[in-house]
């Protein structure tokens, strides 16, 4: 091969040097804007000086003139080498495994071949003459003319360093190589290889001195990129793991917040049970103590009271009795909003026959017409069930006493995919639509308390029980018409065990 | 040899104290009743100290216990009574406001031997008072070592 050739040869391989610089500088400079890495700006300062001193090499190359300006730019590359080694050991090295650690050892070697140069170039400038591969500019003639063999190396000291230099290089490469092989089987050996293979070329053209220089000058470089990437692995890879972290923060703040939710609602539910229970003891006894001591009076005088009197007395006593029910009644309906659901298959035609039954004395001596459906079997908690059954058929047996004609329907709608409708339909005195929402209301009611009895919890508890189901309820009623009032309940449940 | 049958009733509330008195009196069954204003009076009676030092009597043949009063609670009183070997027999039925499924639950899992919720009206009050005095001051034989030897 002519030297031409290996002139090209040279020439392509600095340019596609300074191409592989300049885009690892820039690809870095864009990294930094997402990893905040100093590595990656000390790198990228790295490649582009290279990519600037691999075009200077090309240009010099061609441009002979430009020779009389050289300053010894393989030291410039190498001190900027050292210094990049320098500042990535100072600034990331303290996190590197040991992979990129060794690399960190290669670039200090360079480094070390850097200052050789230095000192090199300093006894040049003293001496007038260069012991190392530092070429003495001369007019015309670029540094690559000279190391090509026209220039004044000391090639005693050459041919004394350059193989340690050489060899090292190679044993180090075969060495990486070869760990590189086993640990990883990555496809990252062929740059190796190619270098190496390049580089045997070169060696073969006898152009030792530069091969042996760009060689070790691109393999130091490829490790770079190399640990530039692990290192950006390493960042994606903590970036990752702080998204983990946060998102686990996340989902502990999340947690710990229903946490104390769950302790507030305890701790609110606790208050009520409390209150409840307070309310259960302390506001019968001083109704008991009205009763009683009422009765012991009335025991007293009654004898001497005049009728207006007799019934003040009377009235007494049943407002003693009426909010003796009103806290029973408030006292279940909180229970009922306490109590834990118990859910099992519940057959509804059974239960109704069951309720209607119960509740037999109060249809006792009615003509009743009965229109019970094929209902279906739901999920849900027995009792509670059987009190809105209770609830609901009571009502429909009390507004519909006036009436001579009884007609109560228990029936149920399944065309919905979601839920069961069941209803209680009566003939009796209904109600007006316009106050159907007071009609689940906490002691609300629609009817006068001497036209009906009653305290006004029956649909609220209901509508409690049926909401702790998961079901809905309304109603629908014209008066003197007759009222409906429906349930829903879910098809499928949460925690059905069905 | 006559036992003389003793009740305590223990019950912060002296109104509903004089209710049961009077129920009690009306029903005329129980010749006397020991009444402890709280818990920490209670078992002072039972275990004849404070200012019960000088009481030789025997246990009573029924205790009637309000849950809620100052100091020892019902449920507490209760727990004592019957975790002492020589108070555990006394028969101890719970006569309170509440029908709590609570106390329900901690009075019979103590051992308690009847709960019984004082009714609002004061003819159902005077009547189950009543019931509770033929039933533990007559029809029910109290254990050994209740009462007082009348000389």
């Amino acid at each position: 091969m002519n030297w031409i050739l290996a002139n090209h040869l040279h020439e392509l391989l600095h340019m596609a040097a300074a191409t592989f610089f300049i885009i690892n500088g820039v690809s870095a400079i864009w990294e930094y804007r997402n990893l905040r890495s100093r590595f990656v700006l000390s790198y990228s300062a790295m490649c582009l000086s290279s990519a600037g001193y691999a075009m200077y090499t090309v240009i010099s190359h061609n441009l002979p003139k430009f020779g009389e300006f050289w300053i010894p730019w393989t030291t410039a590359g190498l001190v900027v080498t050292f210094s990049a080694a320098f500042l990535y050991l100072l600034t990331v090295g303290q996190f590197l495994d040991v992979r990129s650690r060794l690399f960190a050892v290669s670039l200090v070697l360079l480094g070390t071949i850097a200052v050789v140069a230095l000192g090199d170039l300093l006894l040049y400038a003293v001496t007038q003459r260069s012991f190392l591969f530092i070429p003495v500019p001369r007019e015309g003639i670029g540094p690559h003319q000279l190391a090509l063999g026209e220039g004044a190396y000391s090639l005693q000291i050459m041919a004394e360093i350059l193989p340690i230099i050489f060899i090292i290089s190679i044993v180090w490469g075969v060495v990486y190589l070869l760990v590189h092989l086993i640990r990883n089987r990555s496809t990252d050996i062929l740059i190796y290889i190619g270098l190496f293979m390049t580089a045997a070329i070169i060696v073969n053209e006898s152009l030792i001195a530069l091969s042996v220089y760009e060689g070790v000058y691109l393999l130091a470089f490829t490790k770079a990129f190399e640990t530039f990437r692990i290192h950006r692995d390493i960042s994606l890879r903590s970036q990752a793991q702080l998204e983990r972290r946060l998102h686990e923060a996340e989902k502990r703040e999340l947690e710990q917040q229903v946490q104390a939710r769950t302790a507030e609602l305890e701790a609110a539910n606790k208050e009520l049970e409390a209150f409840a229970y307070s309310v259960s003891h302390d506001l019968r006894a001083p109704l008991r103590h009205i009763d009683g001591f009422l009765e012991l009076l009335h025991g007293r005088i009654s004898t001497t009271l005049d009728e207006e009197s007799q019934d003040f007395v009377n009235i007494i006593f049943d407002s003693v009795w009426r909010m003796s029910q009103l806290i029973d009644d408030l006292l279940a309906f909180s229970r009922m909003g306490r109590q834990e659901i118990s859910k099992t298959q519940v057959d509804l035609v059974a239960l109704v026959r069951d309720v209607i039954q119960e509740l037999a004395p109060d249809a006792q001596g009615r003509n009743i017409h009965w229109n019970v459906a094929d209902l279906p079997a739901v999920s849900g908690d027995r009792a509670m069930l059987r009190l809105v059954l209770v609830n609901l058929i009571s009502n429909a047996l009390k507004f519909t006493q006036p009436h001579q004609q009884t007609e109560i329907g228990i029936g149920c709608m399944l065309d919905s995919k979601t839920e069961i409708i069941i209803f209680v339909r009566d003939n009796g005195v209904g109600f007006d639509m316009n106050y159907a929402d007071k009609l689940f209301g906490v002691f609300q009611r629609l009817h006068r308390q001497e036209d009906f009895e009653g305290t006004g919890i029956g649909l609220a508890n209901v509508r409690r029980i049926i909401s702790r189901h998961g079901g809905r309820t309304w109603a629908e009623g014209e008066v003197e018409r007759g009222a409906t009032i429906y349930f829903s309940l879910p098809k499928h449940n949460k925690g059905d065990r069905s | 040899m006559k036992l003389f049958k003793r009740i305590l009733l223990v019950d912060d509330d002296s109104k509903d104290i004089e209710l049961t008195m009077s129920a009690l009196k009306v029903s005329n069954l129980v010749n006397d009743i020991q009444v402890a204003r709280d818990g920490v009076e209670a078992l002072d009676y039972l275990y004849h100290r404070g200012k019960f030092t000088q009481e030789t009597d025997g246990n009573p043949i029924v205790i009637l216990l309000d849950l809620k009063m100052p100091k020892l609670d019902g449920v507490q009183v209760l727990k004592q009574i019957k975790s002492d070997d020589n108070l555990k027999s006394i028969p101890v039925v719970i006569l309170t406001s509440s029908r709590e499924s609570k106390d329900l639950e901690i009075c019979y899992e103590l051992g308690a031997n009847g709960y019984v919720v004082k009714p609002v009206k004061f003819a159902d009050f005077v009547e189950t008072v009543r019931e509770i005095g033929v039933f533990w001051g007559l029809i029910n034989e109290p254990p050994p070592g209740s009462g007082r030897k009348l000389s």
